[in-house]
């Protein structure tokens, strides 16, 4: 049993009698591991991924510490609006994660499924709606989502407005892009703003908004000219770091740290040596960081490397910083996730020839019915462009549900497939 | 023919353009295309509407951005079938002025691709006249009911006739169907002035305002109508469909709020579970009308008959074993048998009967009244009658321990957890899935690939020394996990522990979900087995009690059933 599960286990003995202490002993594992991440980094991991993994962890512990300031959001919100009046993003996506860190999401997803939830939602959405409802997170003054993309975004944060009394406001993000769709949601944001005035006390500040815009498309540029670089050099990585990623390309994006994590990876990247026969693959979706054979594989392995993933890059155009609310609506339209699925398959084959991958893999979450609902529309787009593409079902999350046996059995042999050169499986 | 499913969808506007409009009911037997074409964990819903989409002669469909399924669905249609009219409508989630004008555009889009692809146009008089007019408000109940049968209301999400159907024929009234497609259209013309635009205008906003769908941002209007209607009904039958996790949400907060009995029941479109939801539907009438009756009727009329020529049969016609048992007027077991029930329901059943009646020292023609209960229940020809087994494991519960108000039942193919209330009625009732995890089949499954009897599952998980973890509680995975521990040589005792683990984790999900009372009972055949009575207790707390021969609860049941309707006259 490795440190986190013996943690965890000890928090479980107390959800149930004692919410509030779990929730403190969440918090002290959290800072703990930011501490953890600072002095003693893993193995392998390079200099900018190790202030993204320490940041990552004490933002969110931070967060909790200060509920005032802190607010539960979908993966797609508009952070950056946020940021301006001092608030902090924690996903419900993110903590669903972390809880997840600490081997407790069996238990918060059967609560969950035991108040009536349906047992097929996606074990995100049940792992945070559990652990929400039994108090060890604090409430946060405000929940914001957005429609796009998921299903659960709405319903779960009504389901826990009535169930842990979290205000929430929803941004409706119309399916396509046009000029009517755009004013929409600008007339939305503008809706919004008293709201964020009144919960942190702060007038809203366009030219702050516009600097956050700014250092957005900075952080933009070193990001994309290290995937670039990816090319030419071996910059290790891991599935866990893929998704911290998220946290640096959406949920803080227009921070100062965010920008400074983004030009380190540009510059460190330089630093690292010529990939010697690697397997480069693309990942679409989430990656299962929990998963024994992929972790194995996909970990620091010279051989392996996921080199580009399309939820990290499900919107590339700099934004207008001269129109901050407009550059904002559009991009939650735009969105490769929102709108019909051939933008999506055209975006994630653009992404597999750019950056060379020798292979694409796509993980079917359970539960994640608009990713998995056209993994075979990606597999014909990647076909056409000669990629082998494997199509993984599992769970990122619950533990209960990949069977590694399974696993294992598809994706070593989709590396034969890829080591033999064939053309697709 | 243009297929569409969603009620926010401008049905009349395409009528008027000539299109023939249906709505998708569609009822599948397989999902074999879908399962190709799009994902086996995609909404049934969805995949069912492709398979019949793929076999009937559809010019085209409408789908609306109403969920991530169907989203789906609309891209691998519009890529398979180009010829066709496929479109996706996109409409605002939020319902106000701003939004209406945002979804007359959509609308016009929609009028001005169905006209290119028609070569017909829009016509404002034909519209009005294809237009189902409401004078004042639209009604959305049915009215007194004097049928004598429960008033139940249908919601959540879409459901078939044949579900409907089969509701009715359980013995319900059904007050008012609020599924997604069960609400009534209506629109208020005198609101739709002759001016095209305007009228496009008005009929987007009143397509905004129906009754808001789970999707939607406001949903103030749906509770207000919950307000409503429940208190004219005696139940909720809630309806989900697998894969579609919308309504569960409101499942979930209205299921002890709303003051009347809900059931929830899941489909799938496909007729596969009809048995199950059968016994289902029919339990939570049952107990609807055990709540009425008791509330006015006096009690014991014992004096009626005299009890000492009382011979009642109570047969449990289970999906792997026959139970039968006969009962005097004094309520005694005078005998009971077990077989198994073999491929023909109704041959069992005889042989049963045969066999149980000898053991009696009794003739068939002593017997007073046979009732029959189990899957096997409908199909018995010489029975007098049938009650569904929830109803009667609450009552063979009660027989044997008063004090029993949860029941866990773990039967051959389906688990169930029953609360009682202090009268003994059913209060409350989940069963499992059609999926097999956690029941008798699951086990039998288990110790085949373990190579061992069912029978020594118990006594040899009694040896382990630490559970081995059992993720996939799916009968098939779970079959390939055990093979795989088998291959890393773990003991079998702990494999076998690691099993109870699973089943007792499933089962105590179960009854949690019933809100469970102490004492507790576990009736069916899985209770003869002391590692999963064992893990059980240990999920619980608490002890289970066990009555000798927990097999024949369900005939016990059905017996006292039929005493209860001798000694009534």
């Amino acid at each position: 049993m490795n440190p986190a599960e013996f943690y965890g286990g000890i928090v479980r003995k107390k959800i149930p009698k004692n919410p509030k202490l779990a929730g403190n002993m969440i918090k002290a594992g959290l800072h703990l591991e930011s501490f953890r991440c600072a002095h003693f980094p893993e193995k392998g991991m390079p200099k900018a991924y190790q202030y993204l993994n320490y940041m990552a962890v004490k933002v969110v512990a931070d967060a909790l510490e200060n509920p005032e300031t802190y607010i539960w959001t979908n993966i797609f919100a508009p952070a950056e609006l946020l940021q301006t009046f001092g608030m902090t993003c924690v996903s419900m996506e993110c903590l669903a994660s972390y809880l997840s860190g600490f081997y407790l999401e069996d238990y918060f997803i059967d609560l969950a499924e035991n108040q009536g939830i349906a047992s097929t939602l996606c074990s995100y959405h049940k792992n945070f709606i559990g652990a929400a409802s039994t108090g060890i997170l604090p409430n946060p003054i405000l929940g914001v989502t957005t429609s796009m993309i998921c299903d659960g975004n709405i319903n779960t944060f009504r389901y826990l407005n009535s169930q842990c009394g979290v205000p929430y406001f929803v941004i409706d993000i119309p399916h396509n892009w046009s000029p009517e769709a755009e004013d929409y949601v600008v007339r939305q944001l503008k809706q919004f703003i008293p709201v964020l005035e009144e919960k942190s006390g702060k007038k809203y500040d366009e030219d702050a908004l516009k600097e956050t815009l700014k250092r957005e498309n900075e952080s933009k540029k070193h990001f994309f000219n290290a995937l670039q670089k990816r090319l030419v050099h071996a910059y290790p990585n891991t599935m866990t770091l893929v998704l911290f990623l998220l946290l640096a390309t959406h949920l803080n994006i227009g921070s100062q740290w965010v920008l400074d994590f983004f030009r380190m990876l540009d510059k460190e990247i330089d630093t690292y040596p010529s990939p010697k026969s690697e397997k480069r693959l693309m990942w679409i979706h989430l990656t299962p960081y929990t998963e024994p054979t992929l972790s194995k594989y996909l970990n620091y392995n010279p051989k392996y490397a996921i080199v580009c993933d399309d939820f990290n890059l499900d919107y590339t155009e700099m934004l207008d910083t001269e129109h901050p609310l407009h550059a904002l609506a559009k991009k939650m339209i735009c969105n490769i996730y929102n709108g019909d699925f051939s933008r999506k398959a055209d975006a994630c084959a653009a992404y597999a020839q750019k950056y060379n991958c020798d292979g694409v893999v796509e993980f079917c979450h359970w539960g994640c019915k608009q990713s998995c609902g056209g993994a075979l529309l990606i597999k014909d787009k990647m076909r056409k462009i000669g990629k082998p593409m494997l199509i993984l079902d599992g769970d990122a999350l619950d533990r209960r549900n990949n069977h590694d046996g399974q696993i294992r059995t598809r994706f070593e042999a989709f590396l034969e497939v890829l080591e033999n050169g064939q053309e697709a499986t | 023919m243009i297929g569409y499913v969603c009620k926010y969808t401008p049905v009349e506007m395409l009528e008027s353009m000539g299109a023939e409009m249906v709505r998708i009911e569609p009822e599948a037997t397989d999902f074999d295309l879908a399962d190709a074409a799009l994902h086996p964990n995609l909404c049934s819903y969805a995949k069912a509407v492709l398979e019949d989409f793929a076999q009937k002669d559809y010019d085209g469909i409408v789908l609306t951005t109403c969920c991530d399924s169907i989203r789906r669905l609309y891209d691998v249609l519009h890529s398979r079938y180009p010829d066709k009219f496929i479109y996706l409508l996109d409409f605002p989630r939020i319902v106000n002025d701003f939004s209406a004008s945002l979804f007359e555009v959509q609308i016009k889009k929609l009028a001005e691709a169905y006209g290119k692809f028609s070569g017909n146009k829009f016509s404002a008089d034909i519209f009005r006249k294809k237009m189902p007019v409401c004078h004042g408000k639209i009604n959305l109940n049915r009215g007194i009911n004097n049928s004598g049968h429960p008033s139940v209301i249908i919601a959540g999400a879409r459901c078939g006739r044949s579900f409907l159907d089969m509701v009715r024929k359980s013995g319900a009234y059904i007050l008012s169907d609020i599924t997604c497609t069960g609400l009534e259209r209506k629109f208020n013309t005198t609101d739709m002035p002759e001016n095209s635009s305007h009228l496009f205008r008005s009929y987007a906003g009143q397509l905004l305002c129906q009754v808001p769908c789970m999707r939607m941002t406001d949903l103030s209007r749906r509770k207000k109508l919950w307000q409503q209607l429940t208190q004219k009904a005696d139940g909720i039958v809630y309806h989900t469909v697998k894969f579609c996790d919308n309504y569960s949400f409101e499942y979930a907060a209205i299921r002890r709020k709303v003051g009347i009995p809900v059931l929830k029941v899941e489909t799938d479109t496909t007729p596969q579970c009809e048995g199950q939801l059968r016994t289902r539907v029919e339990a939570f009438l049952e107990s609807l009308r055990a709540n009425k009756k008791y509330q006015g009727e006096s009690t014991d009329k014992s004096s009626k008959s005299n009890k000492n020529k009382i011979y009642v049969l109570g047969i449990d016609s289970g999906s792997t074993s026959t139970n039968a048992v006969i009962i005097d007027g004094e309520k005694h077991i005078i005998a009971d048998d077990t077989i198994p029930t073999g491929a023909k329901v109704s041959e069992s059943a005889e042989k049963i009967r045969s066999k149980v009646t000898a053991k009696a020292g009794l003739a068939e023609k002593d017997i007073t009244m046979t009732v029959t209960t189990g899957y096997g229940r409908v199909s018995i020809p010489f029975a007098d009658g049938n009650v569904t087994e929830i109803s009667c494991h609450g009552k063979g519960a009660q027989y044997f321990n008063p004090n029993v108000h949860t029941i866990l039942d773990i039967g051959g193919q389906d688990s169930k957890a029953i609360r009682l209330n202090g009268k003994g009625e059913i209060a409350d009732f989940v069963m499992n899935d059609k999926c097999a995890a956690g029941t008798g089949r699951f086990l039998e499954a288990m110790a085949r690939t373990l190579e061992l009897d069912v029978s020594e599952l118990g006594p040899i998980s009694m040896k382990s020394t630490k559970a081995v973890a059992i993720s996939s509680m799916c009968t098939v995975f779970a079959e390939s996990e055990v093979i795989s521990l088998i291959a890393q040589n773990k003991e079998k005792a702990d494999i076998v522990h690691g099993i109870h683990n699973a089943i007792a984790g499933k089962a105590f999900s179960l009854l949690s979900r019933v809100e469970p009372q102490p004492e507790y009972m576990m009736t069916g055949g899985v209770a003869h087995n002391a590692g999963v009575v064992k893990a059980v207790e240990e999920k619980l707390g608490a002890k289970l009690y066990i009555c000798p021969k927990p097999e024949i609860v369900g005939a016990v049941g059905a017996a006292l059933v039929g005493l209860e309707k001798v000694l009534s006259g």
